[in-house]
């Protein structure tokens, strides 16, 4: 069985996430996300790759939206109201709060300010909302009897959740987007460690490090005092979920700490109902917020105040926070118009601007001039101040994130081509896991996992349990420590047990798979033990006196006496405990042996074991026979090769 | 991040060797103050469901005598008394009615779980929460040296549990301040003194067999409480936690408080679920999840203490009860699962709790109207949260301009706390989450400056803004504790006023202090 991981948005680009990932016969849509920088059919996922018929009920097993950002959750209207999906979608209790609102919010944009026709409308919105089943997290939610979903908190936004999903033996991980490092309202991402065949995870920042959140904050309110000091007026484009409640806490404790005057705005009426939400969903924030919630909510502001029309040229200094981010349109784009000209002004523009956008514009390159659209031109004289501060991870917490969950395969999404290659290059270079960057369209099939369960055998489970202790003495590492810094002195001596066991993983056909222990495994197979054994017959030079050829005639050397051999045998036991004095070498007589290594005199005239090499005469030459098992063998051909050089005598 | 645990061939194995499960009752319970708790014996550990306190048990105590002027007149001042079913109790009284000076007057002590001593708390592995009473008693057993087990709760019910015991804890200093600190062995605890008591009292001291003596503590104080609770690891509805690679545990919503629950344990030998007191719809609190029941191999009923007519599990008795395999009853059912969901949410009881609930608002909007003053005194916040919710509305419609006032310690954290968990609330307050509006109708009433807020009855601002008559909520404690035994002295001999009171033991020992 393989994943199969059909990408329909968010592939080598930012925008319209959707994944759908069929695994072990359940498919899933991860995430249904809309495109910012488009007004035609390519804003939404090609939902026709899914099913032709357009029978998506059929076609998948449920939907799952990680947060509340538009290219999450932009088209999911669209797809159960207009294309008919009317299967499960599951989403946390947040997202189900707040998703309506900024899709509502974009509905309205899109009608109002560009007169476009809606692709859906404020009733869709309802009903679709009402197909969602809420989700906590760490909830170990059943889809149907086979898929386990399970959230885990992601940071980025308000409810954003990374999935886990499982079927069988097959697990995977969606991040959606994530953050690595906690910020003012929200916590960092934190997930169990485990047993992934796949982990698609987004790539916003594959190859930004990031310093220390501190000096980056800085370097905003910096820009922000210095522009109101100079009487200025600072836009800051952003959606009224997410960013801008952190960068209000951000200005408002700035604001109360310096005792700065200026008024911060907020300009949709959504503050209240967003504030609102925030007040209940506490539970959902930072550690610090969560703690102090009942005496002081931190979404309460002293500082911010609702912006109304008539104040866009009122004089003097301000801050404007106005929906829509990257100023795609709407208020955000309206204040830019009569803001932008005045260098005096600044315009701060979060990390990431989707393509098409204003916001991509003003940040590639300095832009003295910006094209609305064919008319109308803007100059652009103020200063823009981009935000270094994202809710998404950066290249080390991706890098970190992969290593911490080891999966079989990882799957790059929601990031831009040239940053993911270089991304997909490293993890594969420095973790060792395969990684694709598929394209909308793609397809990526990666092998899944099947558990055999086995059934252990009780000696294989008894050696398992048998310690393995190893005693090591630490090194004093604190030994300037006195006596009296250190009044309990606890013995050095280290204890370590790693456990070593080593089994035999059998499996027959027809037959449960088991694990047996080594000593159990010729009773299982109904075999006996085989031994393999090791001969061989070389010849050692021999150096004859006068008086033995006198003694032993020439030609029967190989009919030598016992007192002969034994004298041979012990010549050869000297030479050798001289070179191999670590071996416990015996002498019994008519052979010597050293663990399963025999040598004897060999007197056949053709043993099978003999080997001729011809650099010697055999008529100067004793053959010795030489048996020994595997275990042995190279000790056997250490000595071997010690006897062929030595020359024996016979006195 | 968490390491999570995966079952290990090797821990899995090891169970297959131990087929039965032990069950011992410790307690069999009276209710939702004091919920049963029993040990249970399975595959290798030990685990403890609950650990409550007897609440009802302080009614030996007398309260304290204020510097309120004690008026001792005919009774006249009418109880209507809710307990679980929210009947109005007219109990006869069997002997002759008891007076003052019959109550211990001494600081309390409290009366835990007597079996739950006879274990050795090194020997348990485990402690499972069903609710916030069910954690009441859990400080007096991780404050031993020799305990180690791992304690989980939800989320919910382990902060609502640190509210109680923060106001149980405050609630008692009080009594701290009149009569100092006790010796360690406390004269009233002397069996001639326990034997001089009337028969009733005698029975909560000793208990029906007259073990019970020995389960009898001074209170824990705010440190026990504050090194409790961070042994407490919270989970959340359906979450799985994983204890030492052998069980699988889980937490199912009860339906009968916020945060309460249901537990199941899965091993290699058995998948058992553990039903505690169970509510089919609530008002309030997550629904009961019946589905987290289904294909068990053995669920263990333990709460009949709404249900008398049920088997009654004598305490101190011993089951071995082998584990069955695959053939639970929820298994067999053939119910289309949407019909029985339907069925619950439209149960009885949820009727039958609102027709209550209208029927004590509209008690209270009589004596209001008469000129008397109502003092409602509950042990279930959930009840409280509701009448919170519906008397100042009823109050509206009747045209009466009446304060309402919550006096308690910890009254803020917990109306704080009921807004920010939809969560742990039922489908139509979730709905409210997602409509924008306060999970809890009271967020407007305090706005609208109809309900008021008061850590203690002698907080100054209590005092300028004191108006008669009133509608005071206060904690229950069986009345011996707080704001409520002040309001009492002060209220009982008014004809016209009310008490709203969950009846916890038999009536006329809890009352007849103030007769
Ligand atoms: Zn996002
Ligand atoms: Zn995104
Ligand atoms: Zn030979």
């Amino acid at each position: 069985m393989a994943i199969e991981c059909l990408v329909l948005g968010a592939g080598q680009e930012v925008g319209k996430s959707c994944v759908i990932v069929s695994i072990n016969g359940k498919r899933i849509m991860f995430d249904c996300g809309m495109h910012m920088g488009y007004d035609d059919q390519r804003r939404y996922p090609d939902f026709s790759l899914i099913s032709q018929s357009g029978d998506f009920d059929a076609a998948l097993s449920c939907v799952i939206i990680t947060h509340f950002h538009l290219d999450h959750v932009g088209a999911l209207p669209y797809f159960t109201e207009v294309c008919g999906y009317n299967g499960p979608v599951y989403m946390t209790y947040p997202t189900k709060a707040l998703a309506p609102l900024m899709l509502e919010d974009f509905r309205k944009v899109m009608v109002d300010r560009r007169g476009e026709e809606e692709t859906f409308t404020a009733d869709n919105i309802m009903q679709c909302m009402k197909k969602v089943i809420p989700l906590d997290l760490k909830q170990t939610v059943l889809v149907d009897s086979d898929l386990l979903i399970r959230a885990y908190y992601a940071g980025h936004v308000l409810g954003a959740a990374m999935f886990y999903a499982k079927v069988g033996d097959s697990a995977m991980v969606y991040t959606g987007d994530y953050n690595m490092t906690p910020d003012r309202h929200l916590g960092a991402a934190q997930i169990d460690r485990l047993q992934l065949d796949l982990l698609i995870t987004e790539s916003t920042y594959a190859t930004t490090i990031r310093d220390s959140k501190y000096a980056r904050e800085r370097e905003f309110l910096k820009a922000v005092h210095k522009c109101v000091a100079d009487g200025g007026k600072v836009l800051i484009p952003t959606f009224a979920l997410g960013r801008a409640q952190e960068l209000c806490i951000l200005l408002d404790d700035y604001w109360e700490h310096m005792n700065l005057k200026v008024p911060i705005y907020f300009s949709a009426g959504l503050t209240i109902q967003a504030n609102m939400y925030y007040k209940m969903l506490i539970k959902w924030t930072s550690e610090k917020i969560k703690e102090t919630y009942a005496t002081h909510n931190a979404f309460e502001f002293k500082n911010v105040r609702n912006f109304e029309r008539s104040l866009i040229n009122a004089p003097g200094p301000c801050v404007l926070f106005a929906t829509p981010g990257m100023i795609s349109g709407g208020f955000s784009l309206e204040v830019f118009k009569h803001w932008a000209p005045s260098e005096k002004n600044l315009i701060t523009l979060p990390g990431y601007c989707v393509a098409g956008t204003i916001g991509h514009k003003l940040m590639s390159g300095k832009p003295t001039k910006v094209d609305l659209d064919k008319d109308i031109q803007i100059d652009v004289r103020c200063q823009i101040h981009q935000l270094s501060f994202s809710p998404h991870t950066d290249a080390k917490g991706i890098m970190d994130l992969v290593k911490f969950l080891s999966p079989k395969n990882v799957i790059l999404v929601h990031g831009e081509k040239p940053k993911m290659g270089t991304l997909k290059e490293k993890i594969q270079s420095e973790l060792k896991i395969p990684c694709y960057v598929p394209a909308n369209g793609d397809t990526v099939c990666i092998p899944s996992t099947l558990f055999v369960r086995a059934q252990a055998s009780e000696t294989f489970i008894r050696s398992c349990t048998n310690p393995n202790f190893r005693f090591l003495s630490s090194s004093c590492e604190d030994e300037s420590m006195s006596p009296v810094e250190n009044p309990n002195p606890i013995s050095r001596l280290r204890v370590s047990d790693e456990r070593v066991s080593e089994g035999i993983l059998v499996m027959e056909k027809s037959k449960k798979a088991r694990v047996i222990h080594q000593d159990n495994l010729l009773l299982e197979l109904g075999q006996k033990r085989q031994e393999l054994q090791f001969a061989y017959c070389f010849p050692v030079h021999v150096d004859r006196s006068e008086e033995t050829l006198k003694e032993v005639p020439f030609t029967a050397l190989d009919v030598l006496g016992p007192s002969h051999k034994r004298h041979l045998i012990q010549l050869v036991c000297t030479k050798l405990s001289d070179q191999f004095s670590e071996v416990d070498l015996l002498n019994h007589g008519e052979h010597l042996q050293v663990e399963s290594f025999s040598a004897c005199i060999c007197s056949k005239n053709n043993c099978h074991h003999r080997v001729f090499d011809g650099s010697r005469e055999s008529s100067v030459s004793l053959f010795f026979c030489c048996t020994w098992s595997a275990a042995d063998e190279k000790l056997a051909w250490e000595i071997i090769s010690a006897m062929k050089k030595y020359t024996l005598s016979i006195n | 991040m968490k390491h999570s645990c995966k079952n290990s061939i090797g821990a899995r194995h090891f169970q297959h060797l131990l087929v039965s499960m032990k069950f011992t009752c410790l307690n069999k319970g009276s209710g939702y103050y004091f919920p049963p708790s029993y040990i249970l014996d399975v595959s290798g550990f030990r685990i403890l469901l609950d650990c409550p306190l007897d609440i009802s048990a302080l009614t030996i105590f007398s309260p304290l005598t204020t510097q309120f002027h004690p008026q001792l007149v005919n009774e006249s001042s009418r109880y209507s008394s809710m307990d679980m079913e929210f009947e109005i109790h007219k109990r006869q009284k069997i002997e002759q009615p008891l007076d003052r000076g019959n109550f211990i007057r001494a600081e309390p002590w409290y009366k835990t779980v007597t079996d739950l001593h006879l274990w050795d708390p090194s020997s348990i592995d485990i402690v499972l929460i069903s609710s916030m009473t069910g954690m009441l008693g859990l400080p007096f057993l991780t404050r031993n040296k020799g305990f180690s087990a791992k304690i989980y709760a939800t989320e919910a019910t382990a902060s609502l549990g640190q509210l109680m015991m923060k106001d149980l804890v405050s609630m008692h200093s009080e009594f701290v301040h009149i009569y100092g600190l006790e010796p360690n062995f406390p004269q009233w605890l002397k069996w001639e003194e326990l034997e001089l008591l009337p028969s009733p009292l005698k029975e909560i001291a000793f208990g029906k067999d007259g073990l019970e003596l020995g389960g009898w503590r001074p209170l824990y104080s705010s440190e026990d409480v504050q090194v409790c609770i961070q042994k407490v690891e919270i989970v959340k509805y359906a979450e799985e936690t994983c204890y030492n690679g052998a069980l699988i545990l889980k937490a199912f919503s009860s339906g009968l408080e916020i945060g309460s629950c249901n537990w199941t344990i899965d091993s290699a030998d058995a998948d058992i679920a553990s039903v505690s007191s169970s509510m089919f719809a609530s008002n309030v609190a997550t629904e009961f999840n019946y589905h987290a029941l289904q294909g068990k191999d053995l669920i263990l009923y333990s709460d009949f203490s709404a249900n008398e007519n049920m088997e009654d599990f004598e305490h101190g008795n011993k089951y071995n009860a082998p584990t069955m395999h695959p053939s639970s009853t929820l298994n067999d059912s053939t119910v289309d699962c949407k019909n029985v969901d339907e069925c619950l949410l439209n149960s009885e009881e949820l009727l039958e709790e609102r027709d209550k609930l209208a029927f004590v608002c509209s008690c209270v909007v009589d004596s209001v109207r008469a000129g008397g003053s109502v003092l409602v005194a509950l042990v279930q916040p959930s009840i409280s949260l509701q009448l919170l919710e519906q008397i100042p509305d009823y109050l509206e419609s009747s045209a009466m301009r009446v304060p309402v006032y919550v006096i308690s310690s910890i009254a803020s954290e917990l109306l704080a706390f009921t807004n920010v968990v939809p969560e742990w609330l039922c489908k139509q307050r979730q709905e409210k989450l997602f409509s924008c509006q306060p999970l809890f109708s009271y967020a407007q009433h305090l706005k609208e400056k109809k309900l008021h807020l008061f850590p203690s009855i002698h907080s100054t601002e209590l005092l300028t803004n004191w108006q008669e008559p009133c509608i005071i909520f206060a904690s229950h404690w069986s009345l011996r504790l707080g704001p409520v035994v002040h309001l009492l002295q002060r209220w009982h001999g008014d004809r016209n006023s009310l008490l709203v009171l969950e009846v916890l033991r038999c009536l006329s020992c809890l009352s007849s202090q103030w007769r």
